[in-house]
């Protein structure tokens, strides 16, 4: 379990969530800090302190739901981001919170479940397909046992069958999951990586053996499960260890894998300069990184096109009715890889009739 | 304790609590041989021997000049003091330069036993340098950096960055490093372009080769500094970036073999799309026609062939 050591909130947060905070408190067992400003947290000059153990409790002031913003002049497909924390507590190398995060915590919302109710008063009304997921700026379970929130999105995603809950996840932290009854509606997927990678560049995340037991003990229990390939890093023996992570996904059962998603390793062009500064030793940046259109460095094309190719040919091998997309990839790569370019229709139809929705 | 004379062979130069880099200075050296010393070193004296706190570059000056007595002041004082009062004094009178500052925090974490927190907090602001303990800790290594690469930081010519790069090469790769910046005068992101080519293929088999390429390459006379990092920068990038390379070389002779005169074929650089740009300029409609009817004219199976390259 991951061990907070030091909890902060404002003054005007504390003074309307006292009670809560202090329960908060009182069950991680962390010291809390008051703070004047917002700014205390912030990260001065060098990021090399994201404050991995610390939990800054505060309110989602802002749109929770968006849409995902993919990358400029990529097939986007038609995800939503549902912004229920910020931060988190794994140091993967490539992570781009490391950009992105500006402040030394986790960032938890006191006022999710106010949030969520409206959210849900949208959706219900809207009664479109949708996919939404929790794991864009935060792990969706790694904290689930400390700072729960599955209750809340439990309660109110059962209400709508229409919409696809995703909560992705690094972690094996799924005991919360396994008290609840599965529901069609919420997938809960893993990103995966071989075990070299895992060890090297994904600090602190559940060993591939324990995202891929928790992912199979959850199917057996009745839930759908997703998994990412994402990213997918590049070395000179990149087809042999992925192809022994795809040979491991054969004893899932295909009608309960929600979606297979393939992504390779990219970065806007700040990245490297904060990857080499808190990673000396990492190698993810030793590929053949172009800088792309949409300002993100990628591999090279043709070796972007050579990995899909091998991934999608293998996958295909044991999972040919599961849905299996690139995420955030051009229409060329697509028109390459698939042989096709997706329409704005073509994801929605793919998933609803997956999940016969 | 007082103004005493000192033996010059009483001196422990290596175990001094001063932070001067480098020791050797030509104008302390004229002034001293002229004038003598203007003022007195202070020391503190171990047994029969004597530690530098301030004037360690005097007293080399002085040893040079084989001088073998002088008048010093000797203080009774604790190391962490010894310490402090040397930085001090040195700061107060002109600027540190990296390799010193990068000494004081040495001093500080060793000599004075203090923890990156009480030094970011206490000494980051007077030393000019960023009050991040995980920086100051970060760049303290670069104390370990040998002579060549230390006396480089000090003139400028390789900045911290640089430096704490370097710190992750062994001994054979940095020595060819050094040499290449010692012989040219390269900014941060050229250094740091060389070193990241580097970087990426240097757990190959062929980093050896890579050395030597990279010497051969330093020996060769008549070759001006940018023709040099042109040359260095082009052989790393190819080894860097090996499918690209010969990608863009294929699609630049496909391109060459359409022997389009005066007519200009472009490829994305970066390969993103599949597309080519022609581009010519006209002087009448007889040169319109002539280079319309070209274009018409094309091969086009070695357009294909550029397209599926592409």
């Amino acid at each position: 379990m991951i061990k907070i050591k030091k909890i902060f909130t404002d003054k005007s947060v504390f003074k309307r969530y006292a009670k809560e905070i202090s329960s908060i408190c009182k069950k991680i067992k962390a010291p809390l800090v008051i703070l004047n400003s917002k700014e205390d947290l912030y990260i001065k000059s060098q990021r090399l302190d994201l404050g991995k153990n610390n939990v800054y409790l505060t309110l989602q002031r802002g749109k929770i739901l968006s849409k995902c913003p993919c990358s400029k002049g990529s097939i986007s497909c038609g995800y939503f981001v549902l912004d229920t924390m910020v931060g988190c507590p794994f140091d993967c190398s490539y992570c781009y919170l490391q950009i992105y995060q500006n402040i030394r915590a986790t960032s938890f919302y006191l006022n999710l479940e106010e949030k969520i109710k409206k959210v849900a008063q949208f959706l219900s009304k809207r009664k479109k397909f949708m996919r939404i997921g929790t794991g864009e700026f935060c792990d969706s379970l790694t904290l689930e046992d400390i700072l729960p929130q599955l209750d809340i999105l439990y309660f109110y995603f059962k209400k709508l069958p229409f919409v696809i809950l995703e909560l992705k996840t690094k972690s094996d932290n799924i005991k919360s999951l396994l008290n609840l009854k599965p529901l069609k509606n919420i997938v809960v997927s893993w990103s995966l990586n071989p075990q070299k990678i895992v060890k090297e560049e994904e600090k602190y995340t559940a060993s591939l053996n324990k995202r891929l037991k928790s992912a199979y003990l959850l199917q057996q229990k009745g839930w759908y499960v997703g998994f990412h390939f994402d990213p997918i890093i590049y070395s000179p023996d990149y087809k042999d260890i992925y192809l022994e992570v795809i040979k491991r996904l054969r004893k899932f059962y295909p009608k309960k894998i929600a979606w297979i998603s393939l992504g390779t390793l990219r970065f806007p062009p700040r990245t490297p300069q904060v990857i080499k500064e808190r990673f000396p030793d990492t190698k993810i940046l030793n590929g053949e990184f172009i800088l792309s259109n949409d300002n993100k460095y990628r591999y090279f094309r043709h070796i972007r096109r050579e990995i899909y190719k091998f991934m999608l040919d293998n996958l295909k091998m044991y999972f040919k009715d599961v849905p299996i997309y690139l995420c955030m990839e051009t229409a060329l790569v697509w028109k390459e890889v698939f042989g096709f370019v997706p329409d704005s229709k073509y994801f929605s139809n793919l998933f609803s009739s997956h999940f016969s929705i | 304790m007082g103004i005493l004379k000192v033996k010059t062979e009483q001196i422990l130069l290596e175990e001094s609590f001063t932070i001067s880099y480098p020791l050797y200075e030509e104008k302390l050296y004229e002034s001293i041989k002229k004038v003598g010393l203007l003022s007195y070193p202070i020391l503190k004296k171990e047994k029969d021997k004597f530690k530098i706190i301030c004037g360690k570059r005097r007293i080399f000056v002085l040893k040079k000049l084989g001088i073998k007595e002088f008048e010093a002041l000797v203080i009774k004082i604790s190391n962490k003091d010894a310490f402090i009062l040397g930085f001090l004094d040195n700061l107060a009178k002109r600027d540190l330069n990296l390799v010193e500052k990068i000494n004081v925090l040495k001093g500080l974490k060793e000599i004075c036993k203090l923890s990156w927190s009480q030094i970011a907090e206490n000494f980051s602001q007077s030393l000019n340098l960023p009050s991040n303990p995980h920086y100051l800790n970060k760049i303290y290594y670069i104390h370990e950096l040998e002579d060549s690469a230390k006396i480089l930081l000090c003139k400028e010519r390789i900045n911290l960055e640089t430096c704490l790069r370097l710190l992750r090469l062994n001994e054979t790769e940095r020595k060819v490093f050094l040499e290449v910046f010692n012989k040219l005068f390269l900014g941060r992101n050229k250094a740091n372009d060389l070193l990241d080519f580097y970087f990426k293929i240097r757990n190959k088999r062929s980093q050896k080769d890579i050395l030597k390429k990279i010497q051969s390459f330093l020996k060769k006379e008549h070759t001006s500094p940018k023709q040099l990092f042109q040359t260095l920068r082009e052989y790393l990038f190819r080894k860097a970036y090996p499918r690209y390379s010969a990608a863009k070389d294929k699609v630049k002779n496909l391109i060459n073999n359409l022997k389009l005169q005066d007519i200009k074929v472009e490829f994305p650089q970066n390969f993103e799309e599949k597309e080519l740009i022609f581009s010519f300029k006209v002087q009448n409609i007889k040169d319109f026609i002539t280079k319309v009817n070209a274009l018409s004219h094309i091969d086009k199976e070695k357009l294909s062939e550029i397209f599926k390259t592409l």
